[in-house]
């Protein structure tokens, strides 16, 4: 096999990374938006924390994949759609699954959350009836799925030069001033040393360090210690936060802050665009919010694949112009009927009116 | 993240715009650039025309007429001057750009070509005259240890 | 209903001050009553509008131009010397940071002294040493981009992030400024920059658009405040838009006990009582408050037995020399939207005196429009002559004036467009402005003359009152100054003022750095003396 064969097998690998970085956006952001504006400003904070170091993800891998040689692909065929069934593989057991919503910020909501990032050292063998995956991942947690990735270009590395591995261009890549608001920034990626340094923040930020609660950014990134995203949403679940010394095993031993599940948007689980009544107001935003979104989509890749200053206009629009139609959607009511669930988003594609170059 | 949109009420309840116009005001982008020789590749900037016409419409929902209208314009000009003249008559005509704008010809040059111009310029299409920093143009961050970017004072001006 | 601390105005003043009290205690009580409404920043839709047509969706907060013949505009100008207001100062939440250009310098040490060192209006009764610390603190709350290894002032605290380079553009100005012997430096900018620390902020990405701002990287208080109440967790803070003061009551001649405002919504005149009361209205409307706030136990208005307030107004002229260079080789054109040079040559004890100055090379000049030549027309072969051809220049600078009781601002008994009380403006430059400018324009025409450019018109002067201060000045005597040297008024034990109206002098320099410092020296002086944990 040659090399370039042999890294078009990791390609898939990283476009599945991608897309689970992706796929855990809407859903947080869905929750975050839904708490009303004067209530649980600690956890929002928290999971809007979160939010932004996925995207960071998202930047670190689409590096990778450039770094190598390889192209990323966001458009209506790769899109996450909702419910999203993630299955985890087990090593010779049934592995983990469990599906991922767009739903209002809910002690459940959050269960989902410490799942989609739990540590490899607290995964259990949970018993799940299978039913089709929509993201199948290769290992029994996001870190382990990146550890094998890790273990994938060590391999390549050891039997080819390392400048022939990562023969990309850097200029294509996301450099750090497209990102901040988030815990760390990006890496532009030449070398062995510096994917797994990006696949480790990833890692890291997600399930903390070897028996950590903590993200282990500090070395490149100057702030106070963070913990890891499987921890702030523990903090959430528990209503109390972590101090230096608390063990991963073991509960938060810090401030306690109130966390109130009732000051939520009732908005329906898992939107589509047909929930919403013809020539309705919130047909009529869902349609502006989901071309917004696919538009962004659309832009993300570009970025991504050559072209970064295209993310300024990603930026500018995207995040700024979808969230105030998100929030008006979650204050409106589906019907008049008593009870009535409101809207939220649907995250759907509506092709662009050009072929992205 | 808390803030409401600066959208006019009317335009959410508007119709999208089609491809065809998008495909006319996408060519008449292009054409800018070929007449003044300052885009030799204007396709990475797709999206970003589809996204300031949203933008212009979102704004003012009047600029959704503008582009059907300027679309229509732009066939008739083509079928009485052939292509390139069509956009050279449209880019210098003078009549055309006394304001306020009273013919078809007139709204085509000061509510399309010239805010295209002003997005183009603005996008890349500055540099062939020497720049490489532009008031419009998102050049990037300072970033310590790496060049400006934006053209420097020599070194040993400093201090 | 009744508050801890009551805030008047929503600007920087305001923002720092808050946010130095909730960091000390997050569940303070703290209302902000600001007169305006809020306008939609970084929206991409408005930035694009801006990009394409220049327009700002801010100018409807501004004062109307004074009546004109045709135009029945508001406010008055009673003086020799017209001080514009229209364009000076934004009647919004967010205050005047949601159009100002960042420019961040501090005073000179000799700025406190002026009357010591020239007989000119009052010093400071602090001195640059008591507020440098603050001047540190107050740079990396703004977040400023200096140089801090440039000499003109004392630090012991480095800016939070590294100076930007000098322009090509700026090669002519440097060079001549060398030639001469005119020390220059970068100038200190309110921009944010690239740090290891997560930062809500994002960097400046040299968009050129400062006035609009897409990324939010040139500090806003607006900004910081929507920070502070989305993300901020601070349960007693509330901010109140549509609320104009009207004035402020008073418990006993030296107990203010609350205020009275006009919510513009609802029409309705509602009352707050206040512990304390901070006034960071701005200059003009911090001052107007104080003398419409009358009673019994104040007859000319709060602070106001010495017939202080409202008086010695100065601000900034500004001036802007034009000339001509006959050609342009390098194809110099505006590439960022803010200066990257300045000089503080002239900013100098020796220059005191007279009224010391400082230079500007502005980011405008050499004036190139290459989207006018393209909406004309015009063919490529000719806007590249056009590019090389011969090039209008520009110097700007402003230039300290001293305070003269007589020069003064007051109330008008009638509403502006945006329902506040008009001002009235009573301002006549000094006899020796002109001299002055003279002097000025004598080194600046050297100056020309060293970049090979021709002046070729008398400069123009701009007295807009952007810089407006001094009006209700601190002094440890209470007949020579309406605040004391913690900005308290005097006669009142809990009524503050944060505003450039404190300021004694202006020096010559932009007050907005100053005034941040002040700011959160004033928290920290509240903190300590409320004796909370």
């Amino acid at each position: 096999m040659t090399l370039e064969q042999q890294k078009s097998r990791l390609y898939p690998l990283l476009q599945t990374a991608m897309e689970l970085e992706l796929s855990t956006i809407p859903p947080y952001l869905t929750a975050l938006l839904s708490i009303k504006r004067e209530a649980n400003r600690v956890a929002a904070s928290l999971i809007r924390s979160v939010m932004m170091e996925e995207m960071l993800h998202m930047v670190l891998v689409g590096n990778l994949m450039s770094s190598l040689g390889g192209k990323i692909c966001l458009n209506q065929d790769t899109l996450p759609s909702y419910p999203l069934r993630l299955e985890f593989e087990g090593h010779g057991f049934k592995g983990r699954e469990f599906d991922i919503n767009l739903e209002a910020f809910s002690p459940q909501a959050i269960q989902t959350f410490l799942q989609i990032e739990l540590p490899t050292s607290l995964a259990r063998q949970p018993q799940r009836l299978m039913a089709r995956p929509k993201i199948s991942v290769p290992g029994i947690t996001l870190g382990e799925f990146y550890q094998r990735i890790i273990g994938a270009l060590d391999a390549l590395c050891a039997a080819y030069p390392e400048s022939a591995v990562f023969n990309g261009d850097p200029g294509r890549q996301i450099s750090e001033q497209y990102y901040w608001g988030g815990g760390g920034k990006p890496i532009i990626i030449t070398s062995l040393a510096q994917a797994k340094a990006a696949l480790e923040v990833i890692i890291k930020q997600g399930e903390g360090g070897d028996d950590s609660i903590f993200d282990g950014d500090e070395h490149y990134f100057d702030q106070a210690e963070e913990v890891a995203h499987y921890f702030r949403f523990n903090e959430i679940a528990q209503g109390r936060r972590y101090r230096p010394g608390d063990k991963p095993h073991e509960p938060p031993t810090g401030d306690a802050f109130a966390v109130d599940y009732q000051a939520v948007y009732p908005i329906k689980r898992n939107p589509r665009h047909g929930d919403y009544a013809a020539g309705s107001r919130l047909a009529t935003l869902n349609q502006q919010f989901n071309r917004q979104y696919s538009l962004m989509l659309s832009q993300l890749e570009q970025a991504f694949n050559g072209h970064p200053a295209v993310l300024y206009d990603a930026i500018v629009n995207g995040m700024h112009g979808m969230t105030p139609i998100a929030q008006e959607m979650m204050t409106l009511p589906l019907d008049g009927s008593a009870g009535a669930s409101h809207g939220a988003p649907s995250f759907e594609w509506i092709a662009p009116p050009y072929q992205p170059a | 993240m808390y803030q409401t949109p600066a959208k006019h009420p009317l335009s959410a309840e508007l119709p999208a715009l089609d491809d065809a116009t998008y495909a006319a005001m996408w060519a008449l982008f292009c054409h800018i650039g070929q007449y003044w020789q300052n885009m030799p590749d204007p396709e990475p900037f797709r999206s970003q025309l589809y996204s300031f016409m949203l933008n212009r419409i979102n704004l003012r929902p009047v600029y959704r007429d503008y582009y059907l209208f300027a679309a229509a314009t732009l066939r008739g000009l083509i079928e009485q001057h052939g292509e390139d003249g069509a956009y050279a008559f449209l880019f210098t005509d003078t009549d055309a750009n006394k304001a306020p704008p009273e013919t078809a010809l007139a709204v085509t040059r000061q509510k399309v070509a010239n805010e295209f111009m002003a997005l183009q310029l603005s996008l890349g299409g500055f540099k062939a005259f020497g720049a490489v920093n532009y008031c419009g143009f998102i050049g990037g961050a300072n970033i310590p240890g790496q060049a400006a970017p934006y053209r420097t004072l020599e070194a040993d001006h400093e201090g | 209903m009744k508050v801890e601390t009551l805030i008047i105005g929503s600007g920087v003043a305001a923002a720092a001050l808050a946010q130095r009290l909730l960091a000390k205690n997050p569940n303070a009580s703290i209302l902000m009553l600001e007169a305006g409404r809020k306008v939609k920043m970084q929206d991409a839709a408005i930035w694009q509008d801006y990009v394409v047509s220049g327009k700002l969706p801010y100018t409807q907060y501004y004062d109307l131009p004074y009546p004109e013949r045709d135009q029945p505009g508001e406010n008055l100008s009673a003086g020799t010397t017209a001080v514009p207001l229209d364009g000076s100062r934004a009647l919004t939440y967010g205050g005047s940071t949601i159009h100002w250009g960042g420019w961040s310098f501090r005073l000179k040490p000799e700025d406190f002294a002026l009357r010591t060192n020239t007989g000119h209006s009052l010093d400071w009764p602090i001195s640059y040493t008591d507020l440098e610390p603050y001047y540190s603190q107050a740079e990396h709350y703004i977040g400023v981009s200096g140089d801090s290894n440039d000499p003109t002032v004392p630090r012991h605290c480095d800016y939070p992030f590294p100076a930007f380079p000098y322009t090509l553009e700026d090669q002519p100005a440097a060079e001549a400024m060398a030639a001469l012997g005119m020390a220059y430096s970068h100038l200190p900018i309110a921009r944010h920059g690239i740090t290891d620390t997560t930062s809500r902020h994002a960097p400046c990405q040299t968009t050129g658009t400062c006035k609009y701002c897409p990324f939010g990287a040139r500090y806003s208080a607006n900004n910081f405040l929507d920070d502070m109440q989305n993300w901020g967790n601070f349960p007693g803070l509330q901010i109140r838009l549509n609320s104009i003061v009207q004035e402020i009551s008073m418990r006993s001649r030296q107990q203010a006990g609350g205020v009275v405002y006009l919510d513009r919504e609802t029409g309705q005149q509602v009352m707050v009582e206040a512990d304390r009361i901070i006034v960071a209205a701005g200059t003009l409307e911090s001052t107007k408050l104080l003398l419409r706030s009358r009673s019994d136990h104040w007859q000319q208005g709060i602070g106001n037995d010495h017939d202080l307030v409202g008086r010695n107004i100065v601000t900034h002229p500004y001036f802007i020399f034009s000339g001509s260079a006959p050609g342009n080789p390098l194809k110099l054109q505006p590439e960022m939207n803010f200066p990257t040079l300045c000089s503080r040559h002239f900013d100098s004890p020796a220059e005191q005196a007279k009224g010391k100055f400082i230079l500007i090379n502005p980011p405008g000049s050499p004036s190139v429009n290459l989207l006018s030549k393209m909406q004309a027309g015009v063919s490529r072969l000719d806007m590249d002559r056009y590019v090389t051809g011969p090039r209008q220049i520009q110097l700007h600078g402003m230039v300290e004036i001293f305070s003269e009781p007589q020069n003064r601002i007051a109330n008008i008994d009638k509403l502006n467009h945006l329902g506040m009380q008009e001002t009235l403006v009573d301002f006549g430059q000094a006899a020796g402005f002109d001299p002055r400018m003279q002097e000025i324009q004598g080194h600046v025409q050297r100056l020309f003359e060293a970049m090979g450019a021709t002046m070729n018109a008398k400069p123009t002067i701009s007295w807009r009152a952007d810089h407006a201060a001094c009006t209700l000045r601190m002094s440890d005597d209470e007949s020579e100054g309406v605040t004391d040297r913690h900005m308290r008024v005097h006669g009142v034990d809990n009524l503050y003022v944060c505003s450039n109206a404190t300021f004694p002098s202006t020096g010559a320099v932009n007050p907005t750095l100053t005034l941040a410092a002040l700011a959160l020296r004033l928290g920290d002086h509240l903190n300590h003396a409320t004796g909370q944990p």
